[in-house]
């Protein structure tokens, strides 16, 4: 072995040791010919042990005053951050508020998935379905919807009578302001009394269609209220019909309670 | 036989405001901290202050710990080697050990029947050790204080250093290369400056 092979070995024969017993008695062998790696490896040795008897001497601790300090400053952090109370009135309408947007989300997302199979399925014309869908021939001058609207039915049970595909539309937009969403005709072919239509805030800017369709959904109070249409907030469990426009692309632009 | 509390758990009751869990919590950890500290600024009072500060935000933003990542004694170990680095690199708290405490810790913390001159000596030894640590580089210094002082093995120290196992090995070697040098030019010194004295 040479001075170097040992002097790159030698860590690794004092602090980890050399595994290797040959490589090892190679080490020791050299050492005892050569003064300098002798030495080396004895102050090595040395460091060695001087810092494990640093180690072991190393038993500091912070002074007591931060312990106090900090036991001070957290008893004071919890004394300003006391959990307020939540009255159970509170407490029952959070907990409703959350069923609502829960049940809302629900709905929103079950009309987006299911749309294209409906769609699928209604490509084809049916009797049926041409003979529930009208189209609206109101003379607004902006824009016409194409509806299906079955008077008893939600639209998770019968799905398939309830749509219609929609004439294509020369442009309906529908944007966050509720004024705007007046533009979006009024249905007067349902016998029933319809109100106005309200646009689904949460869109941004996508809420332009080239055609649409009208599906009638069952939804209650609650996730009406969710969506934006104004109603008292009292019975939110009970199940109103309602109008909902979708896109082409499936999203939702703009929902009316049908009363 | 009770199984000890962890530290996760005594976190959690620390967090519904229960301050015998942080007291537990700081009677545990803080030494290591407060040494780590130490040993990296040469600083008591910095030493203090980190540790302090260490603790101040565990308690502000204990949420933000992650038990995935890692236990709490590594989350806390990181948040003390971020306020070392970033007082280091002000440059303004470095602070000779053997300035700030030399004399003193020998005549106070090391008292023992059996043989003086030995616990003198060792002291000493001691005091040169960590004047000579004190003076490498930050990033071997480091290695020294988690690897030799903390006894961490190289795995937790690279994660609590962010780099690889491979480049703790290597920078060991060069510091305890530099401690070498470091240490007999100390000695020599010190044995000159006896020298000059009885001259």
């Amino acid at each position: 072995m040479k001075c170097e092979e040992f002097k790159a070995n030698l860590n690794e024969l004092v602090f980890e040791k050399l595994a290797a017993t040959d490589k090892r008695e190679d080490a020791m062998s050299h050492a005892a010919l050569c003064a300098d790696c002798a030495l080396l490896l004895t102050e090595t040795q040395d460091v060695q042990t001087a810092l494990q008897s640093t180690a072991r001497a190393d038993i500091e601790t912070a002074h007591p005053r931060v312990r106090a300090a900090l036991l001070t400053a957290f008893a004071q952090q919890h004394a300003a951050t006391v959990t307020p109370v939540v009255d159970m009135a509170t407490h029952r309408r959070r907990t409703r508020i959350t069923l609502a947007i829960m049940s809302a989300a629900a709905v929103i997302l079950m009309v987006a998935v299911l749309r294209p199979v409906i769609l699928k399925m209604t490509s084809a014309p049916t009797p049926q379905v041409d003979s529930v869908a009208e189209k609206t021939t109101a003379p607004q001058p902006t824009a016409t919807v194409a509806t299906a609207v079955p008077p008893t039915s939600s639209f998770n049970s019968k799905p398939l009578p309830f749509v219609s595909h929609a004439k294509p539309l020369p442009h309906v937009a529908v944007h966050e302001s509720r004024a705007v969403a007046t533009s979006i005709p009024r249905q007067t072919t349902s016998t029933k009394h319809t109100n106005e239509y309200f646009p689904l805030t949460y869109l941004a800017s996508a809420t332009a269609m080239e055609s649409g369709t009208v599906v009638r959904v069952q939804l209650s109070r609650a996730a009406l209220i969710s969506l934006g249409v104004p109603l008292s907030i009292d019975r939110t469990e009970r199940v109103l019909n309602a109008d909902v426009i979708m896109g082409d692309d499936g999203v939702a632009r703009a929902i009316r309670v049908v009363d | 036989m009770t199984t000890p509390v962890s530290d996760e758990q005594l976190l959690l009751s620390m967090l519904s405001g229960n301050a015998e869990a942080f007291a537990e919590l700081y009677d545990r950890r803080h030494g290591a901290i407060y040494r780590y500290a130490l040993r990296m600024t040469g600083s008591e009072a910095t030493a203090e202050d980190i540790t302090q500060d260490v603790f101040l935000e565990l308690m502000r933003d204990a949420q933000n710990f992650d038990e995935t990542r890692g236990p709490l004694q590594a989350y806390i170990f990181g948040m003390a080697r971020h306020r070392v680095l970033r007082r280091l690199q002000t440059g303004r708290n470095f602070v000779s050990l053997e300035e700030e405490s030399g004399d003193e810790v020998m005549e106070t913390n090391f008292t023992s029947a059996s043989d003086p001159f030995m616990d003198f000596q060792r002291e000493e030894i001691v005091g040169l050790v960590r004047q000579a640590v004190l003076s490498l580089p930050a990033n071997f210094r480091e290695v020294i204080v988690l690897c030799e002082f903390q006894e961490l093995n190289y795995v937790d120290a690279a994660r609590l250093i962010d780099c690889p196992v491979g480049t703790i090995r290597s920078r060991l070697n060069r510091a305890r290369g530099m401690l070498v040098n470091k240490l007999r030019a100390l000695q020599q010194s010190e044995v000159s400056s006896v020298e000059m004295k009885q001259a």
